[in-house]
């Protein structure tokens, strides 16, 4: 059976039963080929059915939104995941008078032919604003929620505390309806004992009387040199400390790690920090007294935990072995800065 | 006399367990520090026999990592944990720890001195369940172990995709999971459910 060459009219036909618009183009934009709906789509844009392919996505690119139509450039609108080059693959968004959305379309078909499309994509579009949105507010919900979890643990000490002061607050409040009671009640010298009792026992509710060592001040320092000195070994810090609370903390951490280690495995009784700030970041060296030469360290729980901590934040380790050992630490100044990648 | 030191942020709390330990004729004060990693430090010398330990201490350090850490190389040292926050899973933790006991501050009748001597006798005292709480139309009894995992991811302000790799799951099971919590407590959104369960403390994830 021979197939039969489908004609010119044919082909025509065809194009303008689909429902988008569609052009076909030499690279100078003589149109080759160009179906009713795009004519019609271009015409109510520009006012010109087209002519020459290149003139009219010209006009289309500096479109100025009019009673007809609006062009829009907003970040959400769905987009070709395999646009991947831009210069041979462009995309227009147009919303009509009659609110339908149209996606226009520039291809490169070969080095040859130019092809335009045009789709309506008005419930995609109303979709994509709509999952927009819904990005917007979740990504909110989430800043909330991290804010909300990073307050809490505060805000339950303070709740902690205020329960404690209201006990106290109870027990005076107690002794002194009872004292009142009893003096009214002429009641004062066979109720004495009891009175006497509740009294010293509310007293020394809010006397502080230590019989050991208690931690004076909540500062990250203070609390560590004392514990240090408890069991014998002495921190001594020399040089300028890091201002901000975070980078401390990692000075700490790294601290105590090297104390513990300069305790248990080589009896030290004195640790030494030494401070410098460099370029961007402040150079830590923590060295001991211990009495245990080691010419290689294999790192144990505590110094893999503390450098993928230091990492995290965007600080260095490195543990040096030469008669004794040392680590060298390095905090960067901004460690909000230095801080890249891995979630928060 | 036993040697205890009491790691404790709340100085308020602090003087109160000090003077406890003041009064009692078999219990002497070593040290009194506010923050868990200090902990391991203070047992350096072996001289600690129990430790009364907070949860959440000061500079956000967890007593339960501590006392894991302390466990390991003084399993002779009895470990009590003491919190106020609900939290589910501290339990489970202090457990899998090997801490000897575990003490609510605001919940239960159980005396805190009463568990030191039972601990101090070898026994093993841990509250028989967490508090209830209740989180909108739901028990906190109510959950089960994944719906908690899945609500410690969420606390943690996790994408529901990031969720399903942490856990291992597909994303399809996530949302699942996430409609059936909604579904319990009532409530329109994951917000909502993550705000409660924090407030209430249910939910603590850097502990």
């Amino acid at each position: 059976m021979i197939k039969k060459k489908p004609s010119a009219k044919m082909i025509k036909k065809a194009i303008n039963s689909y429902p988008g618009g569609i052009c076909f183009s030499a690279l100078d934009g003589r149109v080759v080929l160009v179906n009713e709906k795009m004519n019609q789509l271009v015409l109510e844009l520009t006012g010109h059915t087209i002519l020459n392919a290149k003139v009219a996505w010209e006009k289309l690119l500096n479109f100025t939104n009019n009673s007809h139509a609006q062009k829009l450039a907003q970040s959400w609108l769905p987009k070709d995941t395999d646009n991947k080059n831009e210069s041979t693959h462009q995309q227009l968004f147009f919303r009509f008078s009659d609110s339908s959305v149209w996606r226009f379309e520039l291809r490169f078909l070969d080095s040859n032919t130019i092809q335009i499309e045009a789709a309506e994509i008005t419930e995609l579009y109303r979709l994509s604003e709509a999952l927009y949105e819904n990005t917007i507010r979740l990504q909110e919900m989430q800043k909330r929620q991290k804010s909300l979890l990073n307050s809490i643990v505060e805000v339950n000490l303070n709740k902690e505390i205020l329960a404690a002061k209201m006990h106290i607050h109870d027990e005076l409040g107690h002794c002194l309806l009872a004292t009142a009671k009893a003096i009214t009640e002429d009641s004062l010298s066979e109720n004495a004992d009891t009175l006497r009792k509740n009294w010293n026992s509310t007293v020394h509710d809010f006397s502080n009387i230590s019989t050991v060592w208690t931690v004076p001040d909540s500062s990250l320092q203070s609390e560590l040199m004392q514990v240090a000195e408890l069991i014998g070994c002495k921190v001594v810090f020399l040089g300028e400390q890091p201002k901000s609370r975070k980078a401390l903390q990692l000075l700490y951490a790294a601290v105590r790690e090297a104390l513990t280690n300069a305790v248990r495995h080589a009896d030290a009784t004195k640790l030494t920090v030494k401070i410098e700030p460099c370029r961007a970041h402040y150079h830590v060296e923590i060295s001991d007294n211990g009495n245990v030469a080691i010419s290689k360290i294999t790192e144990g729980n505590g110094l893999s935990a503390l450098r993928q901590r230091l990492e995290q934040e965007g600080a260095s380790l490195k543990v040096l072995c030469n008669s004794s050992v040392s680590l060298i630490v390095n905090i960067p100044f901004d460690l909000d800065e230095a801080q890249k990648g891995g979630r928060t | 006399m036993i040697q205890v030191l009491i790691v404790e942020d709340s100085r308020i709390t602090r003087d109160a367990i000090e003077r406890q330990i003041a009064k009692s004729e078999k219990y002497v004060l070593y040290a009194s520090i506010e923050n868990a990693a200090n902990a391991e430090i203070a047992c350096l010398r072996g001289c600690v026999d129990l430790i009364l330990m907070d949860v959440c201490t000061a500079d956000e350090e967890s007593g339960l990592k501590a006392a894991s850490k302390i466990k390991q190389y003084n399993p002779k040292t009895k470990i009590i944990i003491m919190t106020s926050m609900p939290e589910h899973s501290f339990i489970q933790k202090a457990k899998a720890c090997g801490c000897n006991g575990f003490w609510y501050k605001e919940y239960g009748s159980t005396a805190l001195m009463e568990v030191c001597d039972r601990v101090m006798n070898g026994e093993y005292v841990y509250p028989e369940d967490t508090p209830v709480i209740r989180i909108g139309y739901s028990n906190s009894t109510e959950f089960t172990s994944r719906e908690f995992d899945i609500i410690r991811e969420l606390a943690q302000g996790r994408k529901y995709e990031e969720i399903a790799a942490d856990l291992d799951i597909k994303l399809n099971t996530v949302k699942y999971h996430i409609k059936n919590i909604l579904q319990k407590t009532g409530y329109q959104n994951t917000l909502q459910l993550v705000a409660e369960v924090v407030e209430k403390r249910l939910i603590l994830p850097k502990y």
